[in-house]
């Protein structure tokens, strides 16, 4: 059962008192529901309980205070409702790894690593798809071929980048045989503020090097490394992956035991160019190693 | 909604007991949360070791109790207890827990079908405080016997759910101090 309107309502409650002293009775009042219903459906709809969920907004908010401002400690401690600066790290290691002192000598924020407020986009997001439970997967190295750009302000660069790569690749490319269309980004450490890099690619399955005759100067050679993958199989629009990624960073991963082993995710669209173009299905990679 | 007002004598219940948000995994009603787990532990152990437990009331039958804590409003905690009833305390299986219930006036009310799955907890707490009565515990326990389908066929079942109550004590207008 899905009760979007009153899930939204205490996800609303949450966002307006982030820095009050409020329970998880609280939240059930905000839905309208008693709190054991609440407690039942809230975990149905959004996959972390009301507490957790709360914590990690409020650790989230205050790790970007901690970077982004020049409050003490202690203070943002108290401002997000913890009742010491000893219960606020250990809360804190838990969900960075790392103490608050050590999160603030960092530069950037990387958003992955935060719990973003959580939408009814999310919440209908996280309904269609079954993303409880992706596969795992060990993966052989590859080797890939494309054109890369750093992406800015939403998306519509990746789009663009799939159209270069269909020119480029019009031809073929000598001496080489073409696999699996991969969409793949990389997170610099300051890509919050510089954005990130996007390579639209494609596996190149034979051949003998790539700087022969018959090779688009435009194109870059990469070789992903092997490793393992969490497969999740992404459902929308290009604009709704971002659902699709916050499922996977901040509810599937911190519960999976697992660890990101690379600042990157590869999208697969498997061997038909347009399907990178077009496609409102694809299969995301994250590569993960054990905690 | 048609709860009976109900009085019970002490309960006396041996089975097993989870403590902590048993939906955080999974929330519905279904049996890969932490209750569906501790009643699959409580059958499978009844089922496989039901002689050991002495001076069982009934056969067939079982008790879920959802006893609330400081944790219950703060974080969404608590301690669900499955079990059946019986007699006296003796010869407890040492594998098994024993909750003990006090005499207490009840609030009663059998949910069927989709109202399993509804927020029936909402509904009987708001006829409790219309009917002049207020929570005089802080547990609730749910009754499972026959007429309870399993998980997977709630459209055919029944469950009986008890509030403890007591009526609300009225306050006095003051004027003589």
């Amino acid at each position: 059962m899905s009760h979007p309107a009153a899930i939204a309502r205490a996800l609303d409650f949450v966002e307006d008192n982030l820095k009050a002293e409020i329970t998880v009775a609280d939240m059930a009042n905000a839905a309208g529901y008693s709190l054991y219903h609440f407690s039942r459906t809230f975990n149905g709809a959004v996959h972390h309980t009301p507490y957790d969920y709360l914590m990690r907004r409020r650790l989230s908010e205050s790790a970007r205070d901690l970077v982004q401002t020049d409050r003490r400690i202690i203070d943002i401690a108290f401002d997000y409702g913890f009742s010491s600066p000893e219960t606020f790290s250990r809360a804190f290691k838990r969900m960075f790894d790392v103490q608050p002192h050590q999160w603030r000598k960092r530069e950037w924020v990387d958003e992955r690593m935060l719990m973003p407020r959580l939408t009814p986009a999310h919440l209908d997001h996280i309904n269609k798809g079954d993303y409880l439970m992706p596969q795992l997967w060990e993966k052989d190295g590859f080797r890939v071929t494309g054109v890369m750009s750093l992406v800015r302000n939403g998306r519509e660069t990746v789009g663009q980048l799939w159209q270069v790569l269909s020119r480029q690749l019009e031809g073929g490319i000598t001496g080489c045989e073409l696999g699996d269309y991969y969409g793949i980004a990389w997170y610099p450490e300051d890509w919050g503020e510089r954005g990130f890099l996007y390579m639209a690619a494609v596996e190149v399955t034979a051949g003998n090097g790539m700087a022969q005759d018959g090779h688009p100067t435009a194109l870059v050679d990469k070789t992903m490394p092997p490793g393992r993958y969490a497969r999740f199989v992404h459902k929308g629009s290009r604009q709704e992956l971002q659902f699709t990624l916050d499922y996977v960073y901040q509810i599937w991963l911190p519960k999976s035991g697992e660890v990101l082993a690379h600042p990157f995710e590869i999208e697969c669209y498997g061997r038909e160019l347009e399907a990178a173009r077009v496609a409102a299905e694809w299969e995301v990679l994250v590569p993960i190693e054990k905690e | 909604m048609e709860p009976k007002v109900i009085e019970k004598g002490q309960i006396i219940l041996v089975g097993f007991s989870f403590y902590g948000d048993p939906f955080a995994e999974y929330g519905g009603w279904i049996e890969e949360n932490e209750i569906g787990r501790l009643g699959k532990r409580f059958m499978e152990y009844v089922l496989k070791y039901g002689e050991r437990i002495k001076h069982m009331t009934k056969a067939g039958v079982a008790y879920e109790v959802h006893v609330e804590t400081d944790e219950t409003a703060s974080k969404g905690y608590r301690e669900v207890f499955m079990g059946v009833e019986v007699e006296r305390l003796e010869d407890v299986p040492v594998e098994m827990l024993v909750k003990i219930l006090p005499p207490a006036t009840y609030a009663m009310v059998t949910v069927k079908g989709e109202q399993i799955a509804s927020d029936w907890s909402q509904l009987l707490s708001e006829w409790i405080e219309e009917a002049g009565y207020e929570s005089a515990y802080h547990y609730g326990m749910q009754y499972y016997d026959e007429r309870f389908k399993g998980v997977d066929r709630l459209d055919e079942s029944e469950i009986d759910v008890y509030v403890p109550i007591k009526k609300v004590e009225s306050v006095s207008s003051g004027g003589d101090c």
